[in-house]
């Protein structure tokens, strides 16, 4: 063996890597070869040194340095995630129709029928927001603020004609003057999406009071509130066994919703769990563009009022404006309404106290004689009890049964004379 | 346990990713001080390599083991770090690492054997000859002498077959050698 294929091999016996062929034949080698034999003790002595190498400590304050940079990475992959998601979303799209193959001309075509839907749609929607009226003009609010406004305000003024108006010498422009809706007052209105959370769950439990006391707790705890609360005692034979039975229904903050929803869920057996959500998005923004449309004309009210002269118009307009002010409060009032709702979610929760949430196991204990002489008890009850039943009926029935006999007998004396007599002119 | 962790580190739990790498924390670290050479620039990026493999998590395959997976982060880390600083500033101890250009210089038997050597001087002497290794060859001796990972295991974390990983270690301890040689040559 070269010298060369000698030290290749031990730093494989070092460690360990190494099969007993290449051994033997690196022990013959180190036996006849002085310079190899001191190179294999020197590599095996570092490598020795090395491994009694102790592992450094992680230095003061590593993890708590780590932790705070780790919470920083989690935002910035927070704020990052959705874009990359969807950019994800839309390659792989992307990459599937082509590993279709298709044309470029292919989508051309595909164009044609996209197009032509979106004409159709864009059409039928245009004659819709015509024939429908004033409807239509809470539809078309995203898009077509301008008109909107004109056409509420048009529609909110029956009572204060125009050439009356006119007369007056108004030079004011506002039935053909559009007005903007200013975006800002826009502002406290709700962002995002609305969604009013309800759920309704109905539970075993085994001790009552106590699940009742710790939901109560926790309504506390996280800030939410009791909106209703009741219990009765179940319907139940035995005294001893006073079972209840209740119902609550709580408000919770929509943060704690889900917390307080899975923590109720363990205090007993559910027997039944419903939740829903309820999108109020389309309804709340609608309303909110309605209380905008309704300010502008109140505010165009305000200006007419002021311009009026006869008392004849101050009255319709102030008329007017007392009808406006009460449908934007009764919106505002909606909204705030929805608002609440979607802060604090509903739950309601059904507790029915069962005597043990294990199913129930037969005694196993009793004996043969106990059951019979359960039997036997039972049959004398009921011997007992039917035999009563009949005195009871017959003493309550006394008076008819009395008067069933007396016509009884005096039938059968009748007829038992009838047929003597019968008998007798035979004779 | 370890997959139900790096599930929810998936889904950007930090906790449970504290709690996933605290048994490797000290590993990641000592790697990064044999790498890095001074243990300022060791916690800086052995904690880079943890938000590395925090924020790319996602990516880790089963089929490798955690732990491996995460040291080949650290290790790519600072083989970055120290490229990076090169191209700044030319080493002249990176220089010296090179193998080959040592053994034309010097001839083994000029040096005297290590075994003369007291042990405790010695121990010190290695770990700053450790430091003039080149980064590939510093991982394996690292991975294999300090941490003690098996071939495969190295090539598992080093992503080079086992036949590379021998052949590398081979001459990583020969360079490391004759390093170690010259210095205590100059004490």
């Amino acid at each position: 063996m070269e010298c060369e294929q000698a030290r290749k091999l031990m730093h494989a016996f070092i460690d360990k890597e190494i099969n007993d062929h290449e051994t033997n034949k690196l022990n013959e080698h180190l036996d006849a070869c002085e310079s190899c034999t001191v190179e294999f003790e020197e590599i095996k002595y570092m490598v020795q040194l090395m491994g009694e190498i102790d592992l450094k400590e992680l230095p003061l304050g590593f993890e708590n340095e780590l932790h705070e940079k780790l919470i920083i990475a989690s935002r910035e992959m927070e704020t990052e995630k959705p874009f990359s998601n969807q950019k994800r979303w839309f390659e792989g799209i992307i990459e599937r129709l082509s590993h279709f193959k298709i044309k470029r001309s292919f989508y051309a075509y595909a164009a044609i029928p996209a197009i032509m839907v979106v004409m159709i749609i864009a059409t039928k929607g245009l004659f819709l927001g015509q024939s429908k009226g004033d409807s239509a003009s809470m539809e078309a609010y995203d898009g077509l603020q301008d008109t909107t406004v004109s056409f509420v305000y048009g529609e909110a003024l029956p009572g204060v004609p125009e050439e009356s108006a006119n007369a007056k010498g108004s030079t004011q422009t506002f039935t053909s003057d559009p007005v903007q809706i200013e975006t800002d007052n826009l502002d406290h209105y709700r962002e995002g999406r609305l969604i009013i959370q309800t759920a309704s769950l109905r539970m075993d439990v085994e001790k009552y009071d106590d699940v009742m006391t710790s939901i109560k707790s926790m309504v506390t705890d996280l800030g939410g509130y009791i909106e209703n609360e009741s219990t009765a005692f179940k319907n139940y034979n035995l005294e001893s066994e006073k079972l209840k039975y209740g119902v609550i229904t709580i408000r919770m903050p929509a943060t704690a919703y889900l917390a307080t929803l899975n923590q109720i869920k363990g205090l007993g057996l559910v027997t039944m769990d419903a939740s829903n959500a309820a999108d109020v998005t389309k309804e709340y923004r609608d309303t909110a563009a309605e209380i905008e449309n309704l300010k502008v004309t109140e505010n165009r009210l305000r200006e007419i009022m002021n311009q009026a002269v006869e008392i004849e118009d101050i009255l319709t307009i102030e008329n007017e404006l007392t009808r406006v002010r009460g449908s934007i409060s009764a919106f505002e009032k909606q909204i705030k309404n929805w608002e609440a709702l979607v802060d604090m979610t509903t739950i309601s929760v059904e507790l029915n106290e069962v005597k043990s949430l294990k199913p129930k196991v037969e005694p196993i204990d009793d004996s043969l004689f106990g059951k019979a002489k359960e039997g036997l008890i039972n049959t004398i009850n009921g011997i007992r009890r039917s035999f009563e039943n009949v005195v009871i009926w017959l003493i309550t029935n006394a008076p008819i049964l009395a008067l069933l006999a007396l016509a009884a007998t005096l039938l059968s004396a009748v007829y038992k004379k009838f047929k003597k007599g019968g008998t007798k002119n035979e004779k | 346990m370890e997959s139900m962790l790096i599930e929810k580190s998936i889904l950007g739990d930090v906790a449970s990713f504290e709690i996933l790498i605290v048994k490797y924390n000290r590993y990641v670290y000592n790697i990064a001080f044999r790498m890095m050479g001074n243990e300022e620039d060791a916690k800086d990026m052995s904690q880079e390599a943890l938000i590395k493999a925090f924020k790319a998590i996602h990516s880790f395959k089963m089929e490798a083991t955690f732990s491996t997976w995460l040291y080949r982060i650290t290790i790519n880390v600072c083989k970055d770090e120290l490229r990076k600083r090169r191209e700044v500033v030319l080493s002249y101890d990176a220089e010296l690492a090179d193998e080959g250009s040592l053994k034309d210089i010097i001839g083994d038997d000029q040096l005297n054997p290590l075994l003369i050597y007291e042990k405790l001087e010695l121990k010190t002497s290695i770990e700053l000859a450790l430091n003039k290794l080149s980064e590939d060859n510093k991982s394996v001796v690292v991975l294999k002498d300090i941490l003690g990972y098996s071939y495969a295991e190295i090539g598992e974390i080093l992503q080079i077959p086992i036949g590379t990983v021998r052949s590398r270690l081979n001459r990583s301890r020969s360079t490391l050698k004759n390093i170690l040689q010259i210095q205590l040559a100059d004490n």
